[in-house]
């Protein structure tokens, strides 16, 4: 994975319609946006379609990037769960892949499902979300993790979580404010 | 009360990021996001915090046809550059209501004494009765002061919308032209270098120009009651005009 500021660097030529920069962004990062659209939508075909969107999206927005706001491979990945969230409500998927009995739990149990940490240039935040998550009671944690990495609205959660909606509604809610008062002590 | 606020932002920018508010709140949020420095603050921070789970997924490679359908697609686009196409972006922004109302509420009468001859040919996109135009967007990255340039045909009408004030030096003007390729500029007048919503006719050349790969280019001028046939200062900026339809 290229550092922070090489991906920050060609963010900013593919601003410039650099379209070399462009595609060593790709090269660098398209892995990594496409493990996270392929979980919220379990079918390769949709994934790679709502990856590409993304990078269009990416093509098209370089220039809204700064700094500022945050690492270029979080701000990415952002664009990428937008598409992937978007196709998502659109239309669930008539064929799916097979769903792991407890995705979320292997996820954050499984140390082979994660990337070397060495690799990452966002390791501090990176372990501050996870100190944080580990405050969060049970169901906040998972119903959190369920939403980001299936893309699962509050009524899905309700009926996976087999919870009451205004519930599952608190959970989420409590979940958030909880990570966030967490996180406001490593910032 | 204002703390309690603060946290109902942080939180909807929360999970505005995670995708569970609900249509209506999620509309909500993208107005705040307009108008509110906070709610655009706490959604970097979420942005932030949230997607470095999406980062501890082990990489899965797509296939490589997916590079080349991407590839594909902006060859189409070829003529849509990126600044020109986030420029439709920001014009998408501009069309909020509470920006849109901002800009409007400016005179628009500054410019219009600038132009030289109206154009009067209407033209209609050969599909869905869609009316052609072309748009342009000028930004000076050092102050972050932009312009974003359209031009309707069927209205016979150039906005421009300038977003922000630009200092421009006594005895000095900005000069606005249209340069189609492989041709000369054509001037259309002085750029307004501040904040406001301005409307000038354009002459037929130019509107004719327009379909031919043309650029906005814009120059700095010593200001003297002659109209310049050709840029006379420097050149600030030059940036590509695209055709739009709708």
């Amino acid at each position: 994975m290229a550092d922070r500021e090489q991906l920050a660097e060609w963010l900013a030529a593919t601003a410039e319609g650099d379209r070399i920069a462009f595609q060593k962004l790709y090269s660098a990062t398209s892995s990594q946006l496409y493990a996270s659209v392929l979980r919220i939508l379990r079918s390769p075909e949709r994934a790679q379609d709502a990856l590409q969107d993304a990078y269009i999206r990416i093509w098209q927005k370089a220039d809204t990037y700064t700094p500022e706001r945050g690492a270029p491979l979080t701000w990415l990945m952002s664009i990428a769960r937008y598409r992937a969230l978007d196709a998502l409500r659109r239309k669930r998927p008539e064929v799916a892949m097979p769903e792991e009995p407890d995705m979320v739990a292997s996820l954050l149990e499984d140390e082979q499902s994660l990337s070397p940490v060495e690799e990452n240039e966002n390791q501090q935040s990176l372990d501050a979300v996870n100190q944080c998550l580990q405050t969060l009671q049970d169901n906040q944690r998972k119903s959190v993790l369920l939403a980001y990495y299936q893309g699962l609205t509050h009524q899905e959660l309700a009926e996976h979580m087999n919870a009451p909606l205004g519930t599952v509604k608190s959970w989420i809610r409590r979940g958030l404010t909880r990570l966030q008062s967490c996180l406001a002590q490593y910032s | 009360m204002a703390s309690e606020d603060h946290e109902d932002i942080s939180l909807d920018a929360a999970e505005y990021e995670l995708g569970t508010l609900d249509e209506l709140a999620r509309a909500r949020f993208a107005r705040a996001l307009v108008t509110d420095e906070s709610a655009s603050r706490a959604l970097d921070f979420w942005r932030e915090h949230l997607n470095t789970l999406g980062l501890q997924l082990t990489p899965v490679a797509p296939p490589p046809e997916v590079w080349e359908r991407i590839e594909t697609e902006l060859d189409a686009e070829s003529t849509e550059s990126p600044a020109a196409a986030s420029g439709s972006a920001r014009y998408q922004r501009f069309r909020r209501p509470l920006v849109w109302q901002s800009v409007a509420a400016v005179a628009c009468a500054a410019v219009v004494a600038l132009a030289a001859v109206l154009f009067v040919g209407p033209q209609r996109a050969s599909q869905g009765g869609s009316v052609p135009a072309y748009a342009a967007m000028i930004r000076d990255a050092p102050t972050g002061m932009s312009w974003l340039v359209t031009v309707k045909p069927h209205s016979r009408k150039m906005v421009v919308r300038a977003i922000g004030n630009y200092k421009v030096p006594s005895g000095k003007v900005l000069h606005a032209w249209v340069k189609p390729a492989n041709g000369s500029p054509h001037l259309v007048g002085a750029l307004p270098p501040s904040r406001g919503k301005y409307s000038m006719k354009v002459s037929k050349t130019i509107a004719h120009s327009l379909a031919n790969n043309a650029e906005l280019m814009v120059s700095m001028d010593n200001a003297t009651a002659s109209k310049p046939s050709q840029p006379q200062g420097r050149i600030m900026w030059k940036t590509p005009i695209t055709r739009r339809t709708g």
